[in-house]
């Protein structure tokens, strides 16, 4: 039967997944899509808290509403300040931006 | 007993498409395996009772997050040899490690004492959206709107930073 913990061990296999993509890849897209997967695996987390602690009350699905818009916020100003990266590097291989780099 | 079905169903779907959002050769279809993980995500939403939010996450998520991904894909692509190819990193070894030893503190943590409920002895929660709603204008009143105030500002940043400047 399904219970708390195998929620809690697939949120931790797609937050692992997550995080080896966040520290591999080059492509910025990449990262930040790499960055979406692990804020997914959170919210599982906290579904399952919210569903399985009686005690817990709705917080946990208030709390990925939350989530989903600071998300989508950093989806957005992400993007634009890679457009802007693009357009004067001509790249967006995280690698190569190294302007700032000593 | 579909819900026992359903469980592995979705969350080895959502493995299998965020394992092929890692290491893909190819930034697109990154993207597009990321939106078959996020529908998944949507469906063990759905069977945790979270109506609400499955439905957000198949609007918000897989609907605005993953076009904006796919256009500024299109956007930034180089067309080397007609494909945009994306590499790894060649020092494969030590997010490898870095991985495991954060997957091993998480299985670790999961273990630490919660409370086992199986999920067919819960009771039927029913719709959750009225109830979230009510939370969300009452008790997180002031975190609303701060979360309002902050979907303008990045709003407004993004047309700023994603504008070409006008010609002089």
């Amino acid at each position: 039967m399904i219970t708390l913990h195998h929620y809690l061990l697939l949120a931790a296999l797609l937050f692992v997944i997550g995080l080896y993509g966040a520290l591999t890849r080059r492509n910025a897209i990449g990262i930040l899509m790499a960055i979406e997967l692990m804020l997914n695996a959170v919210n599982i987390n906290f579904v399952a808290f919210s569903r399985f602690v009686p005690q817990a009350g709705l917080s946990g699905q208030v709390f990925v509403v939350f989530v989903i818009t600071v998300a989508a916020c950093e989806a957005a100003v992400g993007l634009a300040l890679i457009l802007c990266i693009f357009r004067t590097r001509r790249t967006v291989e995280a690698d190569e931006v190294n302007l700032l780099k000593w | 007993m579909p819900a026992v079905v359903f469980f592995y169903f979705f969350g080895a779907l959502a493995l299998l498409a965020a394992v092929m959002v890692v290491v893909a050769k190819r930034i697109f279809h990154s993207a597009l395996w990321l939106a078959l993980c996020l529908l998944c995500v949507a469906g063990l939403f759905g069977l945790m009772g979270a109506d609400f939010l499955a439905a957000v996450q198949v609007l918000i998520y897989a609907g605005a997050v993953v076009s904006l991904l796919l256009f500024a894909v299109m956007l930034t692509q180089r067309w080397v040899g007609g494909q945009a190819q994306q590499h790894l990193t060649k020092h494969g070894v030590l997010p490898m490690v870095g991985s495991i030893v954060m997957l091993a503190v998480l299985v670790h943590l999961s273990r630490a004492g919660f409370p086992s409920i199986r999920s067919d002895t819960l009771p039927d929660l029913g719709p959750t959206t009225a109830a979230v709603g009510e939370q969300l204008l009452t008790t997180y009143l002031v975190p609303f709107e701060v979360a309002s105030v902050l979907l303008v500002m990045a709003m407004i940043a993004a047309i700023v930073l994603a504008r070409r400047d006008p010609e002089p």
